[in-house]
């Protein structure tokens, strides 16, 4: 048995998360349609996990018409040319499966859980979902109203609004990325049928669309399974997936949702940050880690929460995108403490773009980076969303045995200068929502950037 | 294995033969486990997993928000915070750190019943884990100025939760559904009780609960079982044992005798209704006709509940009453796993413009022709395959399996969800009805109404 290391021990990478990394058995079919199937074949496993996408998601939105792709994300499973939302659900349910289609901002998500023995059954239901459906006139308007109620539950809820205007001014309201997927009550109200179905055409295409898989089935059975199912299905004739990175931002800096009603404050701070495919990823990734993730939110966490005891949750984010990126601030508040916590935050804020990471800080990073990538691989759950994301972020068959060489190369000084790069204090965009006045939050803001 | 092929109705033939294979090949969470006991009374429990590159150690103390006294509400779960601020060779904020930089997981829980604390590391590193909590339970330092800083932060944890209607609702309705036992109060703890708790009171809750023989030890993962049982000797076995604490608390509710009603009138945007019925222990006889009456009712998405999945369960009453039938936006029903009887909860989400008596009317008639009429035979079908198949599904990773052998070992047995599940297999539709009629009655139940006013004075500034 090892000793147990001090807290203040540089430990090295570990060669056991390395070689695990790269033990997972992996396999990548690219269909004639362009549908691409990554598996993971698991012996002995007799349940499957399924987690695949097609990019058709907001940003897909047409103009005047924000929600369409969250609709038409929703009826997938309502109904289609043969199958009716009953009877998807019956058969969803009766093979002891699940199946979920999830809108995201680039793309519509969809996942499933099953035994082996149905699992010709539940891609069949798959793939007559994407490739069918009919949008019925009644399972639309009940859609509609499923979200104009939770556009109503998303106004009185302090986190979702924090997350939802930080976007908005960070990205701009109406640009791809700033816009709220729900929609707005008025442009959902005019969409139709007819536009669902114009916009399924569009942008449902095999081209657009991976499917990864883990669990103990037979790998050639289930290729051919996808073939027979989805082959007929034809590639479209439009434009390819692309949309420009964003340019515009929002007008406003600053946007504080004053609800007496409410006990907490919940405080945002963002910024446009890098796109998944750009080199200053993985430094400023690393970066974040060392900021708000590690641990209990790594420095943020410690010196709001742990130090100051100001708050439950004091966490970074970084949401590397296809186009672009957003890096954000987040803390739930008592109103008394918000702006001791806003000084914490900015102290952290500070000392990330001024002084170097130590060498031991950014070990402990690298380590936990490789390590939870490595555990991550021992849930299919987890497994199956990590095979996807490699086709999806176009990152390669090869990508977790590359990772620990992407990470080792990092250097203090290189996140450092993306940090600098990215987060000036001065264009942090600030929302803030719960029971206290912008006047305050204005003012301290500003003193704090200068 | 078991054979599940006796059920005791019959399946549709079409899919007969997918619904055996489910029901017999389906996963065996206590497969390999191996049990000890250290002479100070501490349970062992060892599951190796070879195929795993990882290894989880988990430790469940019997105590809970149950254990409390009014005064001291929320004592188990802020000692459950304390338990990360450092003592004996462990110091402030070292059990994050030491994870970290293994790339481990680690994290806790307070629950009614029991309190859990897990790290999930590579492989060649379970030393670590059994260090930490070997630590924990003799030596925690609970220092006076930690004490007072983690005040807020468990305060601010509360108020996070009261900003959501939802929560405000089921801490009502909770307070009310209990005369004397202590599940009527929230985990978190009241306010006050969280304002005026000393050092002294979290100390004194600490030395009482935190002792060999009140845990248990859960182990799964790709570890040596002989070297991982002479490490825990190596760790716990100085620990001296502590009082034995008696599982039954002195509190027993009487039989509610009529309906008891919530009623909150809040700034809002929406409209919530929530149901509760009084339900037993969850060793009751009871208990496995009443996962299947849940399972029809409102879906099944697994017996503890800690696996997150946006599925939607869409065949069963509820939703088909009250989403389909454009009267709530969503319902949600939690059917409890606790050692005392406990409250089968259900809540709605109402869309806009619907009136709560027309809620309140749908899914009262639905709860009382489920007490009418016994269930069908694809009504069974569904609810058996999903209750069957989601025990794979929770028990995803060994960071799950050893979740749940260590909950319902302590709750009762590590095989209560395999009898549990098995016992459900073979219900008769008129039982589910019988447990219905006896449970999902108006005099059993509390019902909370939120109320959502207008003039709250949200506005974008």
């Amino acid at each position: 048995m090892n000793t147990i290391p001090s807290a203040g021990e540089t430990p090295e990478l570990s060669e056991q998360a390395k070689a695990n990394l790269g033990a997972m058995e992996l396999e990548r079919e690219v269909y004639d349609n362009g549908i691409v199937l990554l598996s993971n074949r698991v012996k002995g496993s007799e349940t499957i996990a399924i987690s695949g996408s097609i990019k058709a998601g907001t940003i897909c939105d047409p103009l005047g018409f924000g929600g369409t792709a969250e609709l038409a994300s929703r009826l997938l499973m309502r109904g289609t040319s043969s199958l009716s939302a009953a009877r998807i659900s019956q058969k969803i349910e009766e093979a002891g499966a699940t199946l979920s289609f999830e809108n995201r901002d680039e793309s519509v998500a969809f996942s499933s859980r099953c035994y082996y023995g149905v699992l010709d059954e539940v891609l069949e239901i798959i793939g007559e979902c994407l490739i069918h459906p009919s949008f019925p006139e009644k399972e639309l308007a009940l859609s509609k109203n499923e979200i104009l109620s939770e556009i109503k539950a998303n106004e009185d809820d302090t986190r979702s609004i924090v997350y939802k205007r930080l976007a908005e001014l960070v990205f701009g309201k109406d640009a791809p990325y700033g816009k709220d997927p729900l929609g707005r009550p008025e442009e959902l109200e005019k969409i139709g049928r007819s536009d669902l179905m114009r916009f399924h055409e569009e942008n449902y295409l095999p081209e657009r669309m991976i499917i990864a898989m883990t669990g103990g089935y037979d790998y050639d059975r289930v290729r051919a399974k996808i073939d027979k199912t989805f082959s007929h299905w034809k590639r479209g004739i439009g434009s390819p997936f692309s949309f420009p990175e964003p340019k515009t931002k929002g007008e406003e800096m600053t946007s504080v949702v004053k609800m007496s009603h409410k006990t907490q404050v919940d405080l945002a701070f963002g910024t446009r940050a890098v796109k998944r495919s750009s080199h200053d990823y993985y430094p400023l990734n690393l970066g974040n880690l060392v900021l708000g993730r590690l641990g209990l939110y790594g420095r943020l966490g410690k010196n709001v929460r742990e130090d100051r005891g100001l708050a439950y949750y004091a966490f970074s984010s970084l949401q590397a995108k296809l186009f672009s990126g957003l890096f954000g601030v987040f803390a739930g508040v008592n109103p008394s403490n918000a702006n001791k916590a806003i000084e914490g935050i900015f102290e952290e804020l500070k000392r990330i773009i001024s002084e170097p990471i130590p060498q031991k800080e950014l070990e402990t990073a690298k380590r936990n980076s490789l390590g939870s990538l490595s555990l991550s691989l021992d849930t299919s759950i987890e497994r199956v969303a990590i095979l996807h994301d490699m086709e999806y972020q176009n990152l390669g068959l090869d990508y977790l045995e590359r990772y620990p060489s992407l990470l080792e190369r990092i250097s203090s000084e290189e996140i450092l200068t993306v940090f600098q790069k990215y987060v000036n204090l001065d264009d942090l965009v600030l929302v803030a929502a719960g029971p206290i006045d912008r006047e305050t939050l204005v003012v301290r803001k500003a003193k704090l950037a200068g | 294995m078991k054979d599940y092929t006796e059920i005791r109705y019959q399946l549709n033939p079409d899919i007969e033969k997918v619904a055996t294979n489910i029901l017999n090949h389906s996963f065996q969470l206590l497969e390999g486990v191996q049990e000890f006991f250290l002479d100070n009374g501490l349970q062992v429990l060892l599951k190796p997993v070879p195929t795993s590159s990882a290894v989880s150690t988990w430790i469940f103390y019997k105590v809970g928000s149950r254990n409390e006294r009014l005064g001291t509400t929320g004592a188990s779960h802020w000692c459950e915070h304390m338990l990360f601020k450092g003592g004996g060779k462990l110091g402030k904020g070292d059990v994050h750190t030491l994870v970290s930089s293994e790339g481990g997981r680690n994290n806790a829980f307070t629950d009614h019943d029991v309190t859990a604390y897990f790290e999930t590391l590579p492989k060649d590193r379970l030393d670590l884990g059994l260090f930490i909590e070997s630590e924990r339970m003799a030596n925690a330092a609970f220092d006076p100025g930690e004490v007072d800083s983690e005040r807020q932060v468990i305060i601010s944890e509360r108020e996070g939760s009261e900003n959501y209607p939802q929560y405000l609702l089921r801490e009502e309705i909770y307070s009310v559904a209990y005369h004397q036992h202590p599940y009527m109060w929230p985990v978190v703890g009241w306010k006050n009780d969280l304002r005026h708790m000393t050092r002294e009171d979290l100390y004194q809750h600490y030395r009482h609960f935190y002792h060999p023989n009140n845990a248990i030890l859960v182990v799964t993962g790709n570890f040596d079982p002989s070297k991982a049982t002479q490490e825990i000797r190596r760790l716990f076995s100085t620990i001296p044992a502590g009082e034995k604490i008696p599982n039954k608390i002195s509190f027993r509710e009487l039989e509610q005798k009529g309906e008891r009603n919530v009623k909150l009138r809040l700034p809002g945007t929406l409209n919530y209704l929530a149901v509760a019925y009084h339900v037993p222990e969850i060793t009751h006889e009871d208990s496995p006709a009443l996962i299947v009456l849940s399972a029809i009712m409102g879906g099944w998405r697994g017996l503890i509940g800690f696996f997150g999945d946006r599925f939607v369960p869409k065949t069963n009453r509820l939703y088909r009453r009250l989403v389909e039938g454009n009267i709530a936006s969503e319902v949600n029903t939690y059917f409890p796993v606790n050692i005392d009887p406990s409250l089968l909860y259900f809540d709605l989400t109402l869309n806009p413009g619907v009136g709560m008596d027309t809620a309140r009317d749908a899914f009262f008639s639905e709860m009382a022709t489920a007490a009418d009429v016994a269930p069908g035979e694809s009504e069974m079908k569904v609810a058996s395959n999903q209750i069957r198949a989601w025990h794979a599904y929770e028990n995803d990773g060994i960071g799950l399996q050893a979740l749940s052998i260590g909950y319902l070992e302590r709750i009762q047995s590590r095989a209560l969800a395999e009898t549990l599940i098995e016992k459900s297999l073979r219900i008769a539709p008129e039982e589910v009805q019988r447990v219905a009629k006896r449970y999902l009655s108006d005099t059993n139940r509390i019902v909370g109404e939120y109320d959502s006013i207008s003039g709250g004075d949200s506005r974008v500034e």
